[in-house]
């Protein structure tokens, strides 16, 4: 049995700064969870609390079912695969990944079948005998991994692994680490600042601020069920726009939302689609629109549409990218903003007080030019409504 | 909403204190301990001993148990004529030989950093002085000390001036001796500092030499306004080491002039073995390393000082 | 130089390549010149006893021509062993086995003793480290000068052994002190990642930090063997006996036994100094730059 338990795991630092409040999970076994959040959101800190590297602070750490908190990282039975590989330098490859073996005083001819299969898995067979400085990045990755696969352990464990390698090889390689980890069936806990990397990989995602869990779902469900503004706006690359609105319902059970100088319609069905709008007054409201919510819509009728003046227009292909500034108020949490995107630096510039830049998708693609008036349809049952805590109204 | 809600846990919740720093604990106090146990016992208890002894007057071997003595030898010290030339002897040295030899070692050190073939083998010959021991090298500059025209630098003077120069008694005329002794210890000891000048030069990039020189600065401009203050903490630290040593001064001295003509070349540490070993003083031996350690420390914290001072500025 | 007139009648086809000031074939022979007479300066005494070993006496002190090589023979080396040939003037394989037992086991014990104390000061946690790093801090402004005497009085009882000639000085606060700093700047996670497989502190150290730091190594070991061979204020202490001597302090007292024989003298500093000169010129590049950067860290 490998699951991970967190009961209240806590970590304060020796000035007091406490890192994470207090963290409650279950890994299951065989799972693959992705830690992903802002740089200095405790994800790095709960991985190495998870590996014995830093102290808890209180509650317990299980893994499987026996409680680990006073066990040193020899004793964990966990492999860990580090953002800059850590290997060794003055040992071969072969050595790199029998290191941990020998430690275990496991026979020599063991040891050699051992890294052979791994070796072998990875494509690393005709490296065996280099040292780590004659590898390309990508091959030193895979040297980690065979190190940690060939500890047969109970977890692995993964701090940032991908971030050093070029754009292509990190898809390359994202693809082989899943593989992996469903052929081997061993519960991996990964640890990244990407979203798309998350999305991709996990089993269930667990987005993390403040040393906080926000949300821990299947990627799926974060996408489409996000619990707050902060895991809405991080999920999901262009970021869903998200702004603030007053919400005003008539006696039939229809309502509008205010977009600026217009106000959205919503009818009676599309407001009943969120029973828990019935707890929520009439009043402030934060609203989140994914940009393949909006359609180009040229010859809609002006009343039921958006016209807007495009800023920028990004041409990918298979979509077209609109960013045109709204007449709305924007809504953020503070920290999806220090993701320091390039799209926050343009809003500051080219948004004003009461304005916003927003992003559409546009598929099947449109040829657009800056400065063109664009006329846009939203589909209004595909919004996303937050309370004044930034908690997602069901 | 799918976060996991796991049922609190049934007993307190633990905070124990991890186990990996009990274990660490047990391996680095085994490896620490030789160390440890080989400094106390042979630092830090005879540091202490030195205080007590000054403070004693003390004799080996002479079956009679240390008496207090107090101040006393402080005091007999710091009246003794002896003494007092003692520490001009070191002061002397240490105002000739610490400019003089830093200045050497500087050019030395600059003439080697340049891009000219052969400079690895020139640094090897002016560096080869150093591995030899003082003591060798007192041995072998006895000789061309020589009084006589035998002498190795008697008879050089005597060439190089067509006879009118010499033959000089170099280590037998308190004139002569002090400097007779400061120039061998320039020559053995100016290939250390120059490595570490030219560490230091080395580190200066060459960048900030082309600036100025576009700014039209000519070479001494550019010594003075690139290549000194680049250089600074190396020269504080060199010209710290190099004061240090003029008062441990010992071996040459033991060996050439045992102190003299006339004290002429007594140094601290000369008088302190002549104490405590020669004169079976041991009390006075110990102070005046007492007094030889203050120095030491005095010269060390202004060193600081002076560091510090600068990292506030930059 | 001399510029390209634009003219478009008459290009010459060849220009002199522009030459910037001070490299002329006159100047580089004027600063060769100047390298190799402070070279000379630097070497000189040292051609002079090496020239003078092979020499015999009167040849030495012979002014200027004490540098030529003339009536060379290995006289004097044989002089040398000859010469100390009994209990009461020592045996020359003894002076030169003092220096070798008591060089040896410093360095070798040293960088034992001084690298484990350092790797437990950088890299484990325990209470007491920085109490005791401090101490090694503060220890190591204490020159051996300022403790000689006491250490004298102390140790009386044990003159005339090796073991007092090399226990004082096995543990050394500037070793710890370099060790220290070095282990200090090792990248941490190759040692978490020995620990996650498995390596307890001991075989952590000696498994992966040693190995990664042969610099430090080879610098403490030069360092100390330079010193340690060249001892002489410590022996002159404690050391009468010439069984014990080590071979700076033989060779003082040989320059003040009748007959001075300047040739034997100087045969035995070669013999005294042949080791560090062979070390150095193997390692001459581990030794300069220990030396440079013993010096950047202060």
């Amino acid at each position: 049995m490998a699951s991970i338990t967190y009961q209240k795991m806590r970590k304060v630092y020796d000035d007091g700064t406490e890192a994470i409040p207090g963290m409650d999970l279950e890994v299951r076994d065989g799972e693959f969870m992705v830690f992903v959040g802002p740089s200095g959101c405790g994800k790095s800190t709960a991985l190495r609390m998870t590996a014995g590297l830093e102290d808890i602070s209180g509650g317990r750490l299980l893994i499987g079912d026996q409680v680990v908190n006073n066990k040193s990282p020899q004793e964990r039975d966990i492999a860990m695969v580090f953002q800059d590989y850590a290997l060794y330098p003055h040992m071969t490859v072969g050595q790199n990944m029998g290191f941990a073996l020998k430690m275990m005083r496991i026979p020599k001819a063991e040891i050699r079948k051992r890294v052979q299969e791994a070796a072998d898995r990875l494509s690393l067979t005709a490296l065996l005998d280099r040292k780590p400085k004659n590898l390309s990045g990508g091959q030193r990755q895979r040297v980690a991994m065979g190190r940690a696969i060939v500890r047969q352990p109970q977890a692995f464990l993964m701090d940032e692994p991908l971030s050093n390698l070029d754009a292509k090889l990190r898809v390359q390689m994202r693809a082989e680490i899943d593989a992996l980890q469903h052929q081997l069936g061993v519960t991996t806990l990964y640890v990244t600042h990407d979203q798309t990397e998350a999305m991709t990989m996990g089993d269930r995602v667990a987005v993390m601020k403040n040393g906080r869990i926000q949300q821990c779902a299947p990627p799926q469900e974060l996408y489409d069920e996000p619990a707050n503004v902060f895991v809405a706006g991080f999920i999901g690359s262009p970021k869903m726009n998200l702004f603030h609105s007053i919400l005003h319902r008539d006696d039939h059970g229809a309502g509008t939302l205010q977009f600026g100088p217009k106000e959205l319609a919503l009818s009676a069905e599309t407001i009943a689609r969120w029973p828990g709008l019935r707890t929520v007054p009439d009043g402030p409201i934060t609203v989140g629109l994914r940009p393949e919510s909006f359609r180009y819509t040229p010859d809609a009728d002006p009343d039921e549409s958006l016209d807007v003046e495009a800023s920028v227009v990004e041409m990918l292909g298979n979509e077209t990218l609109v960013h045109f500034v709204a007449p709305v108020e924007q809504a953020s949490d503070a920290d999806v903003r220090d993701r320091a995107q390039a799209s926050d630096e343009e809003e500051s510039i080219l948004a004003g007080a009461g304005q916003t830049i927003m992003v559409s998708r546009l598929v099947p693609p449109v040829r657009l030019g800056e400065g063109d008036a664009v006329r846009l349809t939203l589909d209004t049952t595909r919004l996303y409504l937050f309370d004044k805590q930034g908690d997602a109204i069901r | 909403m799918s976060t996991v809600t796991v049922p609190p846990p049934s007993g307190p919740v633990l905070d124990e204190p991890p186990a990996t720093k009990r274990r660490d604990t047990r391996a680095a106090l085994i490896m620490v301990l030789p160390a440890v146990i080989l400094l106390l016992a042979f630092v830090v208890v005879p540091f202490i001993a030195a205080g007590w002894l000054s403070l004693h007057n003390v004799r080996l071997n002479s079956g009679r148990p240390a008496t207090w003595f107090g101040l006393e030898h402080y005091t007999r010290l710091l009246t003794d004529p002896e003494f007092y030339r003692a520490l001009l002897n070191n002061f002397i040295f240490a105002i000739i030989v610490v400019p003089v030899q830093t200045g050497l070692a500087l050019g030395l050190a600059m003439l080697l950093n340049r891009p000219l073939r052969g400079m690895s083998a020139f640094r090897t010959f002016f560096f080869m002085p150093v591995v030899f021991p003082m003591a060798l090298v007192a041995v072998i500059w006895k000789l061309i000390y020589s009084r006589d025209n035998l002498g190795m630098l008697n008879a050089f003077l005597d060439w190089v001036s067509f006879g009118h120069l010499g033959p000089y008694d170099w280590l037998g005329n308190p004139a002569t001796a002090m400097l007779a002794i400061i120039i061998l210890s320039i020559w053995q000891g100016v290939g250390f500092q120059m490595i570490i000048l030219l560490a230091g030069l080395q580190g200066i990039p060459a960048s900030l030499y082309e600036a100025a020189s576009i700014d039209k600065a000519n070479r001494w401009q550019q010594f003075r306004n690139v290549t000194l203050p680049g250089m600074r903490n190396t020269l504080i630290f060199v010209v710290l080491v190099t004061t240090i040593f003029s008062f441990r001064l010992f071996d040459q001295v033991w060996i050439l002039t045992q102190g003299g003509p006339d004290n002429a070349t007594t140094t601290v540490m000369f008088q302190a073995v002549t104490a405590a070993f020669t004169e079976n003083n041991v009390g006075r031996g110990a102070a005046i390393t007492v007094i030889f350690f203050v120095i030491v420390l005095l010269i060390t914290l202004i060193q600081r000082r002076l560091l510090r001072e600068e990292r506030e500025v930059s | 130089m001399s510029a390209r007139t634009a003219t478009a009648s008459t290009v010459p086809a060849d220009e002199p390549p522009v030459r910037r000031k001070g490299t002329g074939p006159l100047r580089k022979a004027g600063n060769y010149l100047v390298m190799i007479v402070i070279t000379l300066v630097f070497v000189a005494p040292i051609l002079y006893m090496v020239i003078g070993s092979f020499k015999p006496s009167d040849e030495v002190l012979n002014g200027l021509a004490g540098f030529l090589p003339k009536d060379l023979s290995l006289d004097n080396y044989a002089g040398v062993f000859d010469r100390f040939n009994s209990p009461a003037t020592g045996y020359f394989y003894n002076f030169y086995l003092t220096s070798l037992i008591v060089s040896v086991v410093v360095v070798v014990g040293g960088l034992v003793v001084n690298s484990m104390a350092a790797y437990a000061l950088a890299r484990l946690r325990w209470r007491g480290r920085n109490g005791v790093l401090l101490a090694v801090i503060l220890l190591v402004i204490v020159p051996f000068e300022a403790i000689t005497v006491p250490l004298f009085y102390l140790l009386n009882d044990y003159r005339n052994t090796y073991y007092v000639q090399f226990t004082p000085f096995i543990a050394q606060a500037f070793s710890v002190y370099l060790f220290y700093t070095f282990f200090v700047g090792l990248p941490k996670q190759l040692e978490e990642a020995a620990r996650i497989d498995g390596a307890g502190p001991w075989r952590t150290f000696f498994y992966i930090v040693v190995p990664m730091s042969k610099p430090v190594f080879a610098s403490v070991t030069i360092l100390t063997f330079l010193s340690s061979w060249g001892a002489f204020l410590w022996p002159v202490m404690m050391v009468d006996q010439p069984q014990f001597r080590p071979l700076p302090l033989e060779i003082s007292v040989f320059l003040g036994q009748p007959p001075t024989d300047w040739g034997q003298i100087f045969a035995f500093g070669v013999m005294l100094v042949l080791p560090l000169l062979v070390v150095f010129l193997i390692f001459q590049r581990w030794f300069i730059q220990s030396v440079a950067s013993s010096g950047l860290k202060g």
